[in-house]
C-alpha cells in the first residue's frame, strides 16, 4: 500500500483544482469566443472543414455579385432592344405609307426625313452604354459599337459573368446577331429605303429586308430574356448556398450555447466542490490530541 | 558485569532515544521541503558478547543497552530513477508542445486574418477585374489583395526566422545552466565524499545533490551511475559529464547552424565535450530544443515555402499568358518562390493582364481564370488548408502526449513521496514513542541509582 503523507495529499488536491480550473478556462473561452475552434488543435479536422466553408462562402459572395453585374448589362441589353424593335416596327409603319401609290414626292421626302430620324433613334440604341462600355459591342476598349455610317466598329469577344463554380453565363449581345453587318444591317437597309424614297423609286421590295432587321432584334431579345432566366436561377442558387454554407460553418465552428452554459454550471458546481473537499484537506494531525 | 553496568544500559537508553527526538524534529521541521527524504535512527543492541565466539566466551546476562548504529535515509534508487527519467520525457514534450503552438497561433487560421482569407480576397479581387476590365480601381483592388497575400506569407515566413532565432539562443543559455548544474553535482560529490569517510552523515547533501541530477536530466536526459562513497557519475549520450569531482564542459559546436537557412541546409545543431568530440542530446530540454532547430522550424518553413511556390507558380502561368491594357503578354504577376521573398511584380494597374492573348482589349477571361486557381483540390487553398490541418493535428498530438506524461510524473513524484515523505502524524508517533522510551530510561537509571544506595549506603551497616 502506498504510504500516505500530508504533502501527498496537498499535491494530489492542488493538482485536481488546477485540472478543473483549466476545464473552467476552456469553457469560458468557448463562451466568451463564441467558437469552438479558435485554433487548429483544438479539432485539426473541423479547422479543416471551416477554412473550406470560408473558402466558399467567399467564393460564393463573389458569385452574387458576378449574377448582379451580369443582370444590369442584360436588362440594359433588354430596354435596348425594346426600344430598338417598337423603332423597326415604326419604320415598317412608314414604310407601308410610302408604298402607297397617291403619295405625292414632298410626303415621301416627309416619311425620308422620320426615317432618317428613326435610323438615329436606332444608332443611339446600338451604342448603348452600360458604366461606359457598349453592350452591343463585344470587348472592344471603344466608346461605340456602330460609327455613324451603321458600320460595326466592336468585336466578337464575349462578355461571360462566372456565376457558379462551373458556371459562366454571357452577358453581352453580339451588336452583329442583333443589327446586322455590312449590307444586311439595319441601318445599311433603312439608308436603302431612305434612297429609293427621295429618288422616287418603289420601296415595296424593303419590307421583307426591315422585317429580317425586325426578327434579328426579336431573336436577340428572346436570346437575352433565356439568358437573365438563367442568370436569375444561378443566383438564387447562389443566395440559398450563402444560407446553407453558413449554418455548415456555424454548425462546426459556434459553440452549442445551452450545452457550454450547462457545461460551464456543471464545472463550477464541480469546482466548488474540490474547493470543498481542500478545505478538509488540511485535516486534524495527531498534534491537535496530544497534550 | 559491573555493579554499574545498569548506569551505563540506562545512560544509552537516553543518548539514542533522544538522538531518536532530534531526528523526529528534523524531519517535522522540512516536512515542506521539496527533495527532503525522511530520515530514520537505526537501533542496535549493545552485546556483551564480543561479535566473534570464541572458546571463552560467555554469555553475561541481557545486554548492554542500544547503540545508534546508522541515520538512514529514506530512498528508494528505482523510484529516483524513474523520476529522473519522467521528468527528463516531460521538459521534452513541453519543449515539444510549445513549438508546436507557437506555429499553430502564428498561422491565424481558421480566422479573418489567415491566409486562407487574403487567398479568397485575391481571387474574389480576380473576378471583379473580369466584371470590369476597364476599371482602374478593380486593377488596383488586384495589386492590393496580392500583396496582402505576400505580406502574410512574408509574415509568418519571419515569424519562423524570429522564432528559431530565439530558440538558437536558447540553447546557449541552457548550455550554460547544465555546466553551472554539473559543476555543483561535482562539488556536492567531493563533499559526499569527505563526510562519508569521516564517517558523518551526508544526508542533507545527498537530497540536495540528487535535486541537482533531476535538474541535469531535465535539461539533457543524462543517466546517472552510482559509485563508492556514494558518488554520482552523469552520462550524457555516452560522455560522463560529471565524474566524481570532475566535470566535463559543455561547449556549443561552433560549426553548428546560426540561422534558419543553415538548419534547412542540412547543417545540424551540436554539442561538443572536452576534447571537442561531439556528443549527442539524448533528450530533456536541450534535447528538444535541438529536435526543434533541425526539424520542426525548417519543417514548417519548407511547407510555407512551398505554398509561396504554388502560388506563384500557379498564377504566373495563366497570367503570363494573357495580356495587359497596353496588350503586352508574358508578364508574370509574383516573383520569387519562397515565403519570405514572395512579392508581386506588377507594379502599373495597366500591366495586370485580365485578357486572354487572343481576346479583345477589355476581354476578361484570363482574370476569370485566375479567380478560379482558388477552387477545388488541387488549388493552393486546399493545399494550405492540409498544412493547417497538419499542424493542428500535430500540436494536438504534442498537447496530449504532454498531458498524458504531466500525470505521469504526478505519480512518480508521488512515489517518491510515499517512499521519502514526511507524515507528520507518523512523525508524531515516533515522537510519542521515543519521549515514553526517555522517560523510561530515565527512571531506570533512578532505580539502578536506587539500588546502588541501598547497596552502598545502608549495606553493612549492623551494629553501627
Amino acid at each position: 500500500m502506498f504510504r500516505i503523507t500530508q504533502r501527498s495529499m496537498a499535491d494530489t488536491t492542488y493538482a485536481n483544482l488546477q485540472a478543473s480550473l483549466s476545464r473552467s478556462s476552456t469553457l469560458q473561452e468557448q463562451l466568451s469566443s463564441g467558437k469552438q475552434v479558435s485554433r487548429p488543435s483544438d479539432n485539426p479536422m473541423a479547422a479543416g472543414d471551416v477554412m473550406q466553408l470560408r473558402t466558399e462562402r467567399a467564393a460564393n459572395a463573389q458569385y452574387i455579385r458576378n449574377a448582379d453585374n451580369g443582370i444590369a448589362w442584360l436588362s440594359t441589353a433588354d430596354a435596348a432592344l425594346q426600344q430598338s424593335s417598337e423603332r423597326l416596327s415604326k419604320a415598317k409603319e412608314l414604310t407601308v405609307q410610302a408604298g402607297s401609290g397617291a403619295l405625292s414626292q414632298v410626303n415621301r421626302d416627309a416619311i425620308a426625313g422620320e426615317l432618317r430620324g428613326v435610323r438615329a433613334g436606332l444608332l443611339e440604341l446600338a451604342n448603348t452604354q452600360y458604366l461606359g462600355r457598349p453592350v452591343f459591342g463585344g470587348t472592344t476598349d471603344g466608346p461605340a459599337a456602330f460609327d455613324a455610317t451603321g458600320a460595326y466598329v466592336g468585336d466578337a469577344g464575349t462578355v461571360a459573368r462566372r456565376v457558379g463554380s462551373e458556371s459562366t453565363v454571357p452577358v453581352n449581345v453580339s451588336g452583329g446577331a442583333a443589327f446586322g453587318t455590312g449590307g444586311t444591317s439595319v441601318f445599311a437597309r433603312l439608308d436603302a429605303l431612305i434612297a429609293d424614297l427621295e429618288a422616287g423609286t418603289p420601296t415595296t421590295g424593303h419590307l421583307d429586308g426591315l422585317d429580317q432587321a425586325l426578327n434579328g432584334v426579336l431573336g436577340s431579345l428572346s436570346d437575352v430574356g433565356a439568358r437573365t432566366n438563367r442568370i436569375d436561377n444561378l443566383r438564387a442558387k447562389a443566395d440559398d448556398a450563402a444560407i446553407t454554407l453558413r449554418s455548415a460553418q456555424s454548425q462546426i465552428e459556434d459553440v452549442d450555447l445551452p450545452k457550454t452554459i450547462l457545461e460551464l454550471q456543471l464545472q463550477s458546481v464541480a469546482y466548488q466542490a474540490a474547493l470543498g473537499a481542500t478545505a478538509r484537506v488540511i485535516q486534524p494531525t495527531l498534534l491537535d490530541f496530544l497534550r | 558485569m559491573s555493579s554499574f553496568a545498569g548506569l551505563q544500559t540506562a545512560l544509552s537508553g537516553l543518548v539514542a532515544q533522544r538522538y531518536g527526538l532530534d531526528t523526529t524534529g528534523a524531519n517535522v521541521a522540512n516536512a515542506n521541503t521539496p527533495g527532503y527524504s525522511r530520515q530514520r535512527v537505526v537501533l542496535d543492541p549493545m552485546s556483551t558478547t564480543s561479535a566473534a565466539p570464541s572458546l571463552f566466551s560467555r554469555n553475561d546476562g541481557p545486554g548492554s543497552g542500544v547503540r545508534v548504529s546508522d541515520l538512514q535515509r529514506v530512498t528508494d534508487q528505482l523510484v529516483a530513477t524513474r523520476v529522473r527519467q519522467e521528468r527528463s520525457t516531460a521538459e521534452f514534450m513541453a519543449v515539444d508542445r510549445a513549438a508546436w503552438s507557437r506555429i499553430e497561433v502564428a498561422l491565424g487560421e481558421p480566422g479573418d486574418t489567415g491566409l486562407t482569407t487574403r487567398l479568397s480576397a485575391l481571387w474574389a479581387s480576380w473576378s471583379d477585374l473580369a466584371n470590369s476590365p476597364d476599371s482602374g480601381a478593380a486593377r488596383a483592388q488586384v495589386l492590393q489583395t496580392g500583396a496582402a497575400v505576400t505580406d502574410t506569407l512574408g509574415a509568418l515566413a519571419t515569424g519562423v526566422d524570429q522564432a528559431w532565432a530565439d530558440t538558437r539562443g536558447s540553447v546557449q543559455l541552457l548550455v550554460d545552466e547544465v555546466n553551472a548544474t554539473a559543476r555543483s553535482v561535482a562539488d556536492l560529490n567531493h563533499a559526499v565524499r569527505d563526510a562519508t569517510a569521516a564517517g558523518s552523515s551526508p544526508n542533507e547533501l545527498l537530497d540536495q545533490r540528487d535535486a541537482l541530477v533531476v535538474r541535469l536530466s531535465e535539461l539533457t536526459g543524462g543517466t546517472v551511475r552510482a559509485g563508492e562513497l556514494n558518488q554520482v557519475d552523469v552520462y550524457i549520450g555516452g560522455t560522463a559529464v560529471v565524474r566524481g569531482d570532475r566535470v566535463t564542459a559543455l561547449t556549443v559546436d561552433p560549426a553548428s547552424a546560426g540561422s534558419l537557412a543553415d538548419a534547412q541546409a542540412g547543417i545540424p545543431v551540436r554539442l561538443a565535450g572536452a576534447a571537442g568530440a561531439v556528443l549527442e542530446v539524448p533528450g530533456g530540454k536541450l534535447g528538444a530544443t535541438i529536435v526543434a532547430l533541425q526539424s520542426t522550424w525548417p519543417g514548417v518553413m519548407a511547407r510555407l515555402d512551398a505554398t509561396a511556390a504554388e502560388i506563384a507558380g500557379k498564377v504566373n502561368a495563366v497570367h503570363s499568358s494573357g495580356k495587359g491594357l497596353d496588350g503586352v503578354s508574358g508578364r508574370s504577376f509574383f516573383t520569387g518562390t519562397t515565403a519570405a521573398t514572395l512579392a508581386v511584380a506588377v507594379t502599373d494597374p495597366a500591366h495586370v493582364a485580365a485578357a486572354a492573348g487572343t481576346g479583345g482589349t477589355l476581354d476578361g477571361t484570363l482574370a476569370d481564370a485566375l479567380a478560379t486557381i482558388g477552387q477545388g483540390t488541387a488549388s493552393p487553398d486546399a493545399g494550405w488548408r492540409s498544412f493547417v490541418s497538419d499542424v493542428g493535428s500535430m500540436s494536438q498530438a504534442a498537447q496530449r502526449r504532454s498531458q498524458a506524461q504531466a500525470v505521469v510524473v504526478g505519480d512518480v513524484m508521488a512515489a517518491r513521496e510515499a517512499v521519502s515523505g514526511v507524515d507528520i502524524d507518523e512523525e508524531l508517533t515516533n515522537m510519542v514513542m521515543f519521549q515514553r522510551a526517555y522517560e523510561g530510561a530515565a527512571r531506570m537509571l533512578t532505580a539502578v541509582d536506587e539500588a546502588l544506595d541501598t547497596l552502598i549506603n545502608r549495606t553493612g551497616v549492623v551494629g553501627r
